[in-house]
């Protein structure tokens, strides 16, 4: 059929980007369906937001150099504006905007693009599809209790191979810069280089300050499956804050234990985050087949505020590509096939195709018209998973039927084939 | 695209990508120190990688500059690496431990006729011309020093470069200085001092906590006796 299309034009894309196909299309719309479900039954609803807006805004409560990583460029009317790097910050900024504290705690999920500047050798991308949702005005622990028992409820409906959840808490960090008086630019360093992964820098600062405390903040920093593992450790740190956070994660875990999680769970303080405005309780998910964070989330109280309202809130985003890579396909995607068929009649004859097709359609099938030439047609029947071929006489009112699984013709009335289901 | 990790091989528990060139007997030294079979494993010098059944641990065996890529991309869980490359990578790994040897520096320097020469070139210009194998690094750092340059990535023999006049500058590792020296070059700065750090992939740290810590354990009790030495 396109025999005379041998060469495609070599065109080429911006790196970081490319085209799906309709099969990876679908497989992902049912992961999202399995999300959305979730999200729907938890009373969330789902908000879209421009894909950009001015720079000031978008930038509002991320990290140092985060701005390297937007995708900016300039209006109209000469103002900077960018792509949007997370849905965080414009929920936040739609949040602020729009919401009356009468109407919290608001709930808001979204799937969307995302898209960041990214190393061009390292093979990274530059748009993320994340599928996530934001607890607007999420006062007490209970919600993020909520949101991180969402988040596993649908790891585990979309059967993610031995995923796992690990939990931190940003403020225990602060707490042991205190613990080690450190000053604002020492607590950076920490953050910095907890961010970067580097413990051996981290060692080598706190040891010069007090090499046996700087010995429990390094067994601190390890991912542990039990929490109960540090209390000892904390106990013997006697500080309010430390004890605090240490007491709010404890808090977070026990519930989430009792709810047959625990499974799930990993306990990590070394947790930290390029986007500063997290403010608590901070998350990520990992799958074993993904070198990447399939999930990452947390509290982030003061952000709203940044936009004129002075609310917390927590939530969580997932990466809906990284999501579909770790899925063991396609016992995990059942995409409820219908059957397809193709139907080829001449293009003089297209009142009668359309009208035998709509009826085709009302029993179920899929159907995909053909015209004029049927050279090819059974091979490219067999590629693209047709059941059968239709050939209909309108004079006769016949229809020649292949079967192309069993390789054999036969002929019905027309009314046949439409009762036939 | 970052999906390599965990193949499924059970034949081992962890894989452990190895620097060849100077660092590689270093390596396998602290390997054979800290108790694990080295003997016969890595005697086939064209092998790219080797299973040791008794540790239950396999060893890839790469190019200095790819250890830290394998391990970033989940290929393999540890590796072993220097400062050097990691900080002109800047890639995504946890470093876990310091082992205080495979020493060296990254140093700025210029031809001994030349110094003078490119300090009035500088002021003349306002550019010169930077040969290096860590462009990454030479930018951080003449950025950092509010200093104009212009850099030209080479992959190795960069002695020759301000010989030949391709460049005015080198910033380049040095051990012992030896080369430097041999090839009439002066060193003007430091830029910074590497040692070999124990890398990890920052996912599989949080999945297979156990076996990496008690593999690190292990590592870290002949460096320190090594330290005291």
């Amino acid at each position: 059929m396109f025999k005379d299309r041998n060469e495609n034009l070599i065109l080429r894309l911006p790196f970081g980007f490319r085209d799906i196909f309709p099969l990876e299309v679908s497989e992902r719309r049912c992961i999202e369906d399995t999300i959305r479900r979730e999200f729907v039954q938890w009373g969330y609803g789902e908000v879209k937001t421009p894909v950009f807006e001015y720079t000031k805004n978008i930038s509002a409560g991320v990290g140092k150099n985060w701005k390297d990583k937007l995708i900016s460029f300039f209006d109209n009317d000469g103002n900077l504006v960018s792509l949007r790097a997370d849905m965080t910050i414009p929920i936040a900024r739609l949040s602020g905007m729009r919401l009356k504290s009468g109407q919290l705690p608001a709930r808001f999920y979204y799937f969307a693009n995302s898209f960041r500047q990214s190393g061009f050798q390292k093979g990274e991308k530059r748009v993320l599809e994340q599928a996530g949702l934001e607890f607007i005005g999420a006062e007490s622990q209970a919600a993020d209790v909520e949101v991180l028992s969402i988040l596993i409820k649908i790891l585990q409906k979309l059967s993610v191979k031995g995923f796992k959840i690990g939990i931190g808490h940003i403020r225990l960090l602060e707490g042991l810069a205190e613990w080690f008086e450190l000053d604002q630019d020492g607590m950076e360093f920490l953050r910095d280089n907890l961010i970067s992964s580097d413990l051996v820098s981290i060692k080598d600062f706190l040891t010069q300050r007090d090499k046996k405390k700087a010995d429990v903040f390094l067994k601190l920093m390890e991912p542990v499956e039990n929490i109960k593992i540090f209390h000892r450790i904390i106990s013997e740190i006697k500080l309010k804050k430390v004890y605090d956070s240490f007491n709010y994660l404890k808090g977070v875990y026990g519930v989430l234990e009792e709810l047959g999680f625990s499974e799930y769970l990993i306990v990590d303080f070394s947790i930290m985050r390029q986007f500063n405005y997290y403010s608590g309780l901070i998350f990520e998910a990992y799958c074993p087949k993904i070198t990447e964070l399939i999930g990452s989330g947390g509290r982030y109280d003061g952000l709203i505020k940044k936009f004129g309202l002075d609310v917390p809130a927590t939530g969580f985003a997932l990466d809906v590509d990284l999501l579909h890579k770790a899925l063991d396909k396609p016992a995990v995607i059942k995409f409820k096939n219908a059957e397809r068929v193709f139907l080829f009649g001449p293009s003089s004859g297209i009142l009668d195709m359309i009208k035998l097709a709509e009826k085709l359609k009302g029993n179920g099938l899929i159907v995909e018209l053909f015209f004029d030439d049927d050279s090819d047609l059974e091979s490219l029947a067999a590629a693209s998973k047709a059941v059968s071929i239709y050939r209909p006489d309108f004079k006769k009112s016949t229809v020649e039927i292949t079967d192309i699984i069993k390789k054999i013709k036969r002929i019905v009335k027309i009314e046949e084939c439409i009762q036939q289901k | 695209m970052k999906s390599a990790y965990s193949r499924n091989d059970d034949s081992f528990d962890l894989s452990i990508a190895l620097p060849k060139g100077y660092l590689f007997d270093t390596c396998i030294n602290v390997l054979n120190e800290a108790g694990y079979q080295t003997g016969g494993l890595f005697e086939d010098t064209r092998k790219l990688f080797t299973v040791s059944p008794k540790d239950r641990l396999r060893y890839v065996i790469s190019r200095p500059m790819d250890v830290p890529v394998y391990v970033e991309n989940g290929a393999c869980d540890i590796g072993f690496s220097g400062k050097d490359v990691l900080a002109e990578l800047e890639s995504d790994v946890l470093e876990l431990l310091d082992l205080r040897n495979g020493k060296c520096r990254v140093i700025t320097a210029a031809h001994v006729s030349c110094i003078n020469k490119v300090k009035e070139k500088y002021e003349h210009f306002g550019s010169i011309k930077i040969a290096t194998k860590y462009p990454n690094i030479a930018k951080k750092y003449f950025d950092n020093k509010g200093m104009q340059v212009e850099i030209i990535k080479l992959h190795g023999s960069l002695e020759l470069a301000p010989v030949l006049g391709i460049a005015d500058e080198i910033l380049d590792i040095t051990a012992t200085g030896k080369t430097i020296e041999e090839n009439n070059l002066i060193e003007l700065e430091e830029v910074l001092i590497s040692t070999t750090r124990l890398i990890s992939n920052t996912i599989a740290y949080r999945l297979k906590f156990n076996r990496i810590n008690y593999f690190v354990n292990n590592i870290k009790s002949v460096v320190s006796e090594s330290g005291k030495k």
